[in-house]
């Protein structure tokens, strides 16, 4: 039987169903599915939304074609319709396949109004065409493309409609090229050149210059590569297609796309140049650090100072260059300073704050959840889930504590950087000895990489923990399909927290098979009782 | 040749079918799978909703009138293909028809806009899957093929793309406050 989300499940079918020709089961599990409400209103959503994706594919071309098609179009639909009703021998038309990338010209887009007309055109015409039986002939059909294709060409390219720039594509009308787009902010407050335009969407140009006064904001340049800024930052948009000036502040850049890769940020005292990874960039007034998370980035004096060298820093590595110095010093690695930035890049504004949306529950990406306000648990490429103990009755009943991140990842393959990673950050635990224990509810690698606090554990998740390896905790690990007492595996025994005091668990994908997966469910911590410790 | 004064209405119609036709391929798809008897219903539809243009009443809306015809088609659509393994009971459609039109009363069906916001958000390899997925209708296995990935991949990838702009669908559609 399938132990997924209903929710999970039913996406899962909806894309199926819709990508590939369905199988009767399929037909029948989302038939069974859809007895539940809440399930069926999801999916309604969901095709809704599916729906919209495929307007979205040839809005560009229904935009440019509607108001031809008003004054225009529609006078040939209705030709052809009325041609139908008369005697004519059949057609049938044949499929109009115009390639539309994103770098279409003027002549290509053109078609691809052609294919929306043409194709609304022939629905008309066929549903006439079997609704009388009639056949209309070759030559009116080619008339009517015909007309609706050189109407559509001859009106050329049209100087008053902008191309749209949901992708931000540089237009060379404008003095100052299109950069990057603002993907995103929340609880932000800018000053500076582009201020009162700065909302998500918003095309930024080479030389736009702002602050970021509170909260975060996502810029994702025109390669694809993102860059988060934490409140107070100072940036500036260079003539780049891949690159932005930090003036000042806090940084977190993430080249995922391939597209992407070279990402450069330039402060007063660095260049770093992005070779596929994560990493934090602070820029002080008098000095840049810079902090690689995952993979490699390059730093290097900027041009302006003579002694160009380059660094290559990789995964956990930092330095640092200042004015008083040429050098590039190698510094302790700090992800403390950037927890609120990545936590941010993980939530991706998804939250506008903290309380998790409780009816978003159920897919793998996302946590199944009602804790009360204060516990974030998301999941995306990277996992998170934070539990703090204060006050919050669930997470903690008489000194054990548990979190949840609830996600399976396959493996990045033996020995890879990990291309996922979970993180369980149990935080202001009273002082005492704890143990760690994780859970999981399906098999994976049998050497998942864990860490707590730091030390490694690789756990053998080929079986589901068994009643004499842990502890065991009721319900809610995941809400929909578990119940009861769900059974844990101790990985690791007595770790001392002192008053206030953390343990932080991380899960990977590391050390996983590409074929296998790392199954992120589940951690608790539990307070070993004093007199267990003698 | 055809009167201006005369075609007015039926070029107005004929503008409005056209207009509509992706919401009426939307309705056909939620309850049909095969993409080709979502087109055909589309067009019986089309053609149904012309031959009645006499009895459309201009000062009431187009939309509830078209999708009224749709779901007639719809409904006998399912009674020739009952014993089919591929299509849905009719219990079910109705159902979810029911929950459609309470939706749609409260407009908790968001607009195409919802997801234009959206999607500037989407990281370019998804909206690479995306364009291959309803730009080009590719299937899955084609889609699979030109990007590289394995089948699993691309559907694991829409699924991830479907949750994702749902969410943030939803955020925007509460009012986006905070944004």
């Amino acid at each position: 039987m399938n132990r997924q989300a209903p929710e999970t499940r039913l996406i899962e079918l909806i894309v199926r169903t819709r990508l590939d020709t369905p199988s009767p089961d399929d037909v029948v599990e989302l038939q069974s599915l859809l007895q539940d409400p809440r399930l069926r209103r999801l999916y309604l959503e969901l095709m809704n939304l599916q729906g919209h994706l495929e307007t979205v594919h040839t809005r560009q071309a229904e935009q440019a074609g509607n108001d031809r098609l008003a004054e225009v179009d529609s006078e040939d639909i209705l030709l052809a319709l009325r041609q139908t009703e008369e005697d004519a021998p059949v057609v049938r038309y044949p499929k109009f396949e115009w390639e539309a990338d994103p770098s279409t010209t003027k002549h290509q887009a053109d078609g691809l109004t052609l294919r929306a007309t043409a194709s609304a055109v022939s629905y008309l015409l066929r549903s006439q065409v079997k609704k009388h039986r009639v056949l209309i002939s070759s030559v009116a059909a080619v008339l009517v493309l015909g007309a609706v294709l050189s109407l559509s060409l001859l009106s050329g390219p049209d100087e008053t409609e902008p191309p749209p720039e949901i992708t931000g594509t540089p237009t060379t009308q404008n003095a100052k090229p299109v950069v990057a787009t603002l993907t995103d902010t929340r609880n932000a407050l800018w000053s500076g050149s582009a201020e009162g335009a700065l909302v998500p969407g918003s095309l930024l140009r080479a030389g736009d210059r702002f602050t970021l006064n509170q909260g975060f904001a996502t810029i994702t340049t025109q390669r694809g590569a993102i860059a988060i800024l934490e409140a107070p930052a100072t940036i500036e948009l260079i003539d780049h297609d891949n690159a932005l000036r930090l003036q000042s502040g806090r940084l977190l850049g993430i080249c995922e796309a391939p597209s992407s890769k070279g990402f450069l940020v330039r402060t007063p005292h660095m260049d770093i140049t992005d070779l596929g990874t994560r990493f934090g960039v602070d820029a002080e007034l008098k000095a840049t650090e810079v902090h690689v998370f995952e993979g490699e980035v390059q730093a290097a004096h900027p041009e302006a100072l003579a002694d160009i060298k380059r660094v290559t820093l990789v995964a956990s590595q930092s330095a640092r260059t200042s004015e008083a110095s040429r050098e590039i010093e190698s510094i302790s690695h700090d992800t403390d300073r950037f927890a609120a930035i990545r936590r941010e890049s993980v939530f991706g504004g998804l939250f506008q704050n903290t309380v998790v949306d409780t009816d978003l529950n159920g897919t793998e990406w996302l946590i199944t959840t009602s804790e009360p306000p204060g516990t974030t648990t998301y999941a995306g490429n990277e996992v998170t889930c934070t539990v703090d103990n204060s006050g919050f009755d669930r997470t903690v009943v008489g000194g054990n504590a548990y979190g949840f991140v609830q996600r399976h990842t396959s493996g990045a393959g033996a020995g890879q950087p990990a291309t996922a990673t979970g993180v369980w950050a149990f935080s202001n635990l009273p002082a005492g000895r704890y143990d760690v224990a994780t859970a999981w509810d399906r098999s994976g690698g049998n050497a998942i990489r864990y860490t707590v606090n730091g030390v490694e554990v690789l756990v053998d998740q080929s079986a589901t923990p068994s009643a004499d390896t842990g502890p065991a905790f009721a319900d809610n690990i995941r809400r929909h399909s578990k119940t009861g007492l769900i059974q844990f595996l101790r990985i690791r025994s007595s770790v001392i927290v002192p008053e206030g005091g953390a343990i932080t668990v991380t899960i990977d994908n590391s050390n996983t098979p590409i074929s296998s997966r790392s199954q992120m469910d589940s951690v608790a911590v539990t307070l070993v009782p004093e007199a267990t410790q003698d | 040749m055809i009167q201006p004064s005369s075609n007015l209405p039926e070029r107005e119609f004929a503008k409005l079918l056209v207009q509509h036709q992706p919401k009426l391929t939307l309705y056909f798809r939620t309850f049909v799978f095969r993409k080709a008897d979502v087109d055909d219903l589309t067009q019986e539809t089309a053609a149904k909703a012309w031959e009645q243009l006499a009895a459309y009443d201009a000062a009431r809306p187009f939309e509830p009138w078209l999708l009224a015809i749709a779901k007639y088609e719809l409904l006998s659509y399912l009674r020739n293909h009952k014993r089919s393994k591929l299509v849905f009971d009719a219990a079910i459609v109705d159902q979810l028809s029911n929950t459609l039109e309470d939706m749609q009363a409260k407009q908790e069906l968001p607009e195409l806009d919802a997801l234009e916001r959206c999607l500037a958000r989407v990281p370019s390899e998804d909206r690479e899957l995306l364009r291959q997925r309803f730009e080009l209708n590719k299937t899955g296995n084609a889609i699979a093929e030109s990007l590289e990935l394995s089948s699993a991949t691309v559907s694991r990838r829409l699924q991830r793309i479907y949750a994702r702009l749902l969410i943030c669908i939803r955020r925007v559609t509460r009012g986006g406050a905070s944004v």
